[in-house]
């Protein structure tokens, strides 16, 4: 089962390793980053992050998305994180039955709007979070499940 | 099960980097405060560890303190002798936000801490040493 998708540039750090993963009572991580799937090292420090009893895949977009059935009927509780609005505007449309998107930290850019305290976005962002929210998933801000949930609305 | 107290006590600001650190990566938890020594020429430990005792007064109290041997350490050891309360040095970031998030007890604690999981770990060994496999489903 799916518990949370949530977009996080850091991928596997502290806040989601053990806030979120604890709080949602994850059993299971899903990495989705294109550049991560191809960085062994990068691998391996997220393999370090995590908590653990912990489940970790690091997949490619491409790659998930072949096995986004799968991932919807594991037996785990799943937690999904994307590195950027990209992979999870691809993720998303491509498999489009998702009820909510955290955003959770997005790096500031140049010419990038602030939306929230660590949530950045270029007009090309916000076109890829559109797209995210036209299959009727909704989009919301929010550091740690102890901090505010915003929603954010792009169709307005 | 009474309520809890958690206290960060070190030498400079530590305690206070150490709760700064948790607020980032866990958020607020009002159970928990730093108390940093010897920050001013006239800082007096025992009369700091007095006022954490009474401020601690019917809960259950957790102290963390940075240096086995140092002083914060000791001034607190002295009093397991008269009080009761959990003592617990050397520590991590990481063994605070498992306290933090997981609400252990005094013998999952004492196992947490003899897993080694919160020691300091040489990185380089590790390379390598990681499965990658990433299809197990």
């Amino acid at each position: 089962m799916i518990k949370a998708l949530r977009i996080d540039h850091r991928l596997v750090h502290g806040q989601v390793a053990f806030t979120w993963t604890h709080f949602l009572s994850a059993t299971r991580i899903i990495v989705i980053d294109d550049k991560a799937a191809g960085d062994d090292f990068q691998k391996m420090a997220l393999n370090m992050a995590k908590p653990a009893g912990v489940k970790l895949n690091v997949f490619s977009v491409e790659k998930a998305l072949e096995r986004a059935e799968k991932i919807d009927s594991l037996n785990d509780t799943v937690f999904i994180i994307f590195g950027g609005t990209k992979e999870a505007s691809r993720y998303i449309t491509g498999h489009p039955k998702f009820k909510e998107l955290n955003l959770g930290g997005i790096t500031k850019k140049d010419g990038s709007t602030q939306y929230g305290e660590v949530v950045y976005l270029t007009k090309e962002e916000e076109e890829d979070l559109r797209k995210v929210q036209q299959t009727g998933c909704r989009l919301f801000i929010q550091q740690l499940p102890t901090t505010k949930k915003e929603e954010l609305n792009l169709l307005k | 099960m009474s309520e809890r107290k958690i206290v960060i006590a070190t030498h400079g600001k530590l305690a206070e980097g150490f709760l700064t650190a948790l607020k980032i990566i866990v958020g607020e938890n009002e159970e928990i405060s730093a108390v940093n020594c010897y920050t001013t020429p006239d800082f007096d430990l025992e009369q700091t560890i007095d006022r954490i005792f009474e401020e601690a007064e019917g809960k259950e109290l957790f102290v963390f303190t940075d240096l086995l041997g140092g002083s914060v350490n000791n001034g607190f050891f002295k009093r397991l002798g008269t009080k009761q309360f959990h003592l617990i040095t050397n520590t991590s970031l990481g063994l605070l936000m498992d306290c933090s998030l997981m609400n252990p007890d005094a013998d999952e604690l004492r196992k947490k801490l003899g897993s080694g999981e919160f020691s300091a770990v040489y990185c380089n060994d590790l390379v390598g040493s990681m499965g990658l496999e990433d299809d197990d489903f």
